[in-house]
């Protein structure tokens, strides 16, 4: 569908304020394809889970500080993976969907730019990441005793990077399913998400630290710089401001390359 | 006709200078944050991660139920190095890595193992762990004088490590003041000291999986819970530490263990000792603010007898520590755990130690001894090595 037909009401009485007009119509569109779609359902299923796990041990009684923050780091990296996840697997099929069942035609064919079509992408996939995460958050605090180191301060940090970060995958993973085929893309962003830095490791340091490998590896983006809720978990106090500033202008920058990548690729793209 | 074809043309243009700047500056942006960033990454956690609060969190039902899933990269190899110090056999987690990072000691925490055994000392331990009372840093001694006799006056027995140096703090007399007296006479075959410990695939008469449970222990690494416990070479492990620090160079456990197998296996072979350095630096550079790293990276000096620069490390290693170290620390203290307090003494007691034995800079040492005694006025052998100093 799905797109094309959701746009219908939004074309026919377009106006002046139409620029953002058919950009709510097709993140609208979106979040429905998610909501119909499974992967918001396995989330769903997997939260499920964990809360029935932690109640159960809420139940039996957490007796000591260690067992309350390992179940609120589970609880916090669950959630953090998961919508990561949530947020490849809905990004790598929007546009390739869109274009294999053909009804990419019918939305372009309005009169909406390539750009607006994919920040229409983009944005549900990034607010349906963020709404899960904060989902997964608000679940944790509640189920998981808080320890009086754990402080709010960190947390609102760990949260608003690990948006940036989804922002910075919801680019990386639209960009690249615009040039690989779907399953392709997907996995490559798990593996660069998932073992990015690890292997960036290996590299740098089995070649010696070269500075050449030095120079390039800034160049792949890092995800775990991104990923604070550990530091919230284990009472590690706040970022410097300038270190939250430093990381949420770095997940702005990725995205902005990602973004333009992805828009420039796109508007080349035969379909 | 042409108007329209060149405004297209121009909008097209502007797209690709938009497009290029956006990636350049989001590059530039990015690829100039991130050597910062990183540093963001490491934190104090507001409790000691030790051996009891690792062993608490991973034995919670939570804990079982996710099993390795939980584990990084890093923690995979760790683990894996416990199963070659095992000759491939899986055990429950039972080895004390705390004190195997920090000393490179094989201690179990098994139920009926009350020992605490190097591959190269395996007698039974009467006391646990913690004995304040020793020092550690002034009876380090060379492995190839572990079989001297040495009278033993009091019941418990302590393990000697790589930092146990006897000859740095034996008197003239050849006796070691205020050491701990322990048997080094007493020499086990590796291992025995941990029978009784599970296997991760169960026996067969615990075993419900008949057939299949059987075939699991002919075809995997196993044997009987009662049978001899045998520890591998170390030096075998390298390889593993190698990648472990390769792929999470924060692995401040990974460094420690790696130096301390090669320091080891530098009485046997030329070059070892090189490595321990290089690989000990480099796990300082990665960690600048470890004081354990620092440590180590003094005891590799002192085996190295480059006395000055020892000293430098362990004066580095007392400054890092103090940064850290709570006012008033307690056993109870989360922040501050036992083996924290114990190889920041050792790190204060090395500076004036080698002042003394092995530079004969009896001025010093004795300035020195006072100067540390502010951080630990009851520490026992820094008292009796005034006295002694004083004395000569």
């Amino acid at each position: 569908m799905d797109s094309a037909m959701e746009l219908q009401p939004a074309i026919g009485s377009a106006d002046s304020a139409g620029a953002l007009r058919p950009l709510r119509h097709l993140v609208r569109a979106v979040w429905l394809q998610a909501l119909r779609r499974n992967e918001i359902w396995v989330v769903g299923i997997l939260l499920g889970l964990y809360v029935l796990g932690a109640l159960v041990l809420r139940i039996v009684g957490i007796e000591s500080a260690q067992t309350a923050r390992f179940v609120t780091g589970l609880g916090l990296q669950l959630g953090s993976t998961l919508t990561a996840l949530l947020v490849i697997v809905m990004g790598a099929r929007q546009v390739p969907d869109e274009i294999e069942q053909r009804t990419i035609y019918p939305v372009l064919a309005k009169p909406v730019s390539r750009g607006q079509v994919l920040l229409g992408k983009g944005l549900p996939t990034w607010l349906a990441g963020v709404a899960a995460m904060l989902l997964f958050t608000g679940t944790t605090l509640a189920i998981a005793p808080r320890l009086p180191y754990q402080t709010p301060g960190p947390l609102a940090q760990a949260l608003l990077i690990k948006a940036a970060s989804l922002a910075m995958l919801t680019g990386l993973v639209i960009w690249l399913s615009l040039w690989m085929p779907k399953a392709v893309s997907l996995v490559l962003c798990c593996a660069l998400y998932f073992f990015g830095t690890t292997s960036v490791n290996l590299i740098i340091n089995a070649t010696g630290h070269a500075n050449v490998v030095q120079y390039l590896s800034r160049l792949v983006p890092d995800f775990s710089l991104m990923d604070h809720f550990q530091r919230y978990v284990d009472g590690g106090g706040l970022l410097s401001a300038g270190q939250a500033a430093g990381l949420m202008v770095y997940g702005v920058a990725w995205t902005v390359v990602f973004g333009a990548l992805a828009a420039a690729r796109f508007r080349r793209q035969p379909i | 006709m042409r108007g329209k074809r060149s405004t297209s043309q121009a909008q097209r243009r502007g797209h690709a200078v938009f497009t290029g700047l956006c990636l350049l500056a989001g590059l530039a942006v990015a690829g100039a944050l991130k050597p910062g960033l990183t540093k963001a990454k490491p934190y104090t956690p507001a409790f000691a991660l030790n051996d009891q609060t690792r062993r608490a969190a991973n034995s919670n039902a939570f804990a079982v139920v996710m099993g390795e899933v939980r584990a990084t990269m890093a923690d995979l190899i760790w683990v894996k190095t416990e199963r070659y110090l095992h000759r491939g056999v899986a055990y429950g987690s039972h080895v004390n890595y705390e004190a195997m990072a920090r000393k490179g000691e094989v201690q179990t925490n098994a139920p009926h193992a009350d020992s605490t055994h190097q591959d190269h000392v395996g007698p039974p331990h009467e006391e646990p762990r913690g004995h304040e009372d020793h020092d550690h840093a002034e009876h380090a001694h060379d492995d190839d004088e572990q079989t001297h006799d040495e009278p033993d006056q009091h019941p418990e027995r302590h393990v000697h490590d790589e930092h146990c140096n006897h000859g740095a703090y034996e008197a003239q007399d050849g006796h070691d003041p205020g050491a701990c007296n322990h048997d080094h006479s007493v020499q086990a075959p590796d291992g025995d000291q941990e029978e009784g410990m599970s296997t991760v695939i169960p026996e067969a008469r615990e075993d419900y999986r008949g057939f299949v449970g059987a075939l699991h222990r002919a075809v995997q690494p196993w044997q009987d819970r009662d049978a001899p416990h045998e520890h591998t070479s170390g030096e075998q492990l390298l390889p593993w530490y190698r990648m472990l620090t390769y792929s999470n160079p924060s692995h401040v456990r990974g460094y420690m263990t790696g130096a301390w197998w090669l320091m080891k296996g530098a009485k046997n072979q030329e070059g070892l000792l090189d490595e321990a350095e290089a690989f000990i630096k480099e796990g300082i550079e990665n960690n600048a603010e470890s004081f354990v790293l620092q440590l180590m990276h003094g005891r590799v000096l002192i085996q190295r007898e480059a006395w000055d620069e020892a000293i430098a490390a362990c004066e580095r290693a007392v400054e890092l520590a103090l940064r850290v170290r709570p006012q008033n620390p307690s056993p109870d203290s989360e922040l501050w755990s036992e083996s924290d307090e114990e190889d920041f003494r050792s790190a204060l007691r090395y500076v004036p130690l080698i002042q003394w034995r092995k530079l004969a800079d009896h001025d010093s040492a004795r300035r020195n001894v006072r100067r540390v005694l502010t951080h630990a006025p009851n520490d026992l052998p820094l008292l009796q090595m005034l006295e002694l100093i004083d004395q000569e």
